[in-house]
């Protein structure tokens, strides 16, 4: 996916492609949606798929394929509550309306929030490499750089292994 | 890894569990800006490996129910999400 998805809009006319299929609609708040987009294009770079940019991902796609845009939490999101969790996605009712869509409670099970092991997780990390990015510090942990540093831009050749 | 927003109201000691993607989040923080309310905060997605580990363990003994923003008000009350009306409410 991050092979031909390279802006935010690429990513919105994949994301409006999907929506039109499915009868999703989008929040009209369009510099929300932008600060949105560059958000799920940064966890598309960082971790090769765009998972939801206000959960964390664990980098590890078997734990966070629920997160991906949209998540599975979304459709009943904006059922029950009129908008996703992001608010990215909002109802028929909100689209038509003056109505703002607000932060809404986090549907995502709880063991999946917590009850991941931790210690499980870093013992898995370690035996991965870890990279840091010269220009702005920022560490990523894989077997392979990032394809450029999700938090200042630099090219992935500004990474250099730290052991 | 935490970092600081100075500012004229030190009443309470405001600290905020974020990530750097989340738009709520970004809200939050700019809400608190704007409100001149002192505050730190740890953008949890930043950090790697142990270092995260250690801060989402201490995030559910915080607010077991979990989600970003979490505001955590004198070290025992939280405010999790954007809510602007709570946020006033509690801090001004």
């Amino acid at each position: 996916m991050s092979g031909w998805i390279n802006t935010t809009e690429e990513l919105m006319d994949y994301l409006r492609k999907n929506a039109q299929e499915k009868g999703y609609y989008f929040n009209k708040d369009s510099s929300f949606v932008n600060e949105l987009l560059k958000s799920l294009l940064i966890n598309l770079k960082r971790y090769g798929y765009a998972s939801c940019p206000c959960r964390l991902s664990t980098g590890n796609y078997d734990l966070d394929s629920d997160l991906i845009c949209p998540c599975v939490y979304m459709e009943d999101d904006v059922k029950k509550y009129g908008s996703c969790f992001c608010a990215l996605y909002v109802s028929k009712d909100i689209f038509e309306s003056v109505k703002l869509p607000a932060s809404i409670p986090e549907s995502r099970p709880k063991d999946k929030l917590f009850g991941i092991d931790y210690n499980n997780i870093s013992a898995k990390r370690t035996s991965e490499k870890k990279w840091k990015c010269e220009i702005c510090g920022y560490e990523h942990l894989g077997n392979e750089t990032p394809k450029s540093c999700p938090k200042c831009g630099a090219p992935k050749e500004m990474f250099k292994e730290i052991k | 890894m935490i970092k600081h927003v100075n500012g004229k109201n030190d009443k309470k000691s405001v600290f905020l569990y974020t990530l750097s993607t989340c738009v709520w989040c970004k809200k939050t923080k700019q809400l608190l800006i704007d409100m001149g309310i002192k505050y730190d905060y740890i953008d949890v997605d930043l950090l790697v490996g142990a270092e995260q580990d250690k801060v989402m363990k201490e995030l559910s003994n915080v607010n077991p129910q979990g989600g970003f923003p979490t505001i955590l008000i004198n070290k025992v009350k939280t405010i999790v999400g954007f809510q602007p009306d709570a946020i006033r409410e509690d801090l001004l």
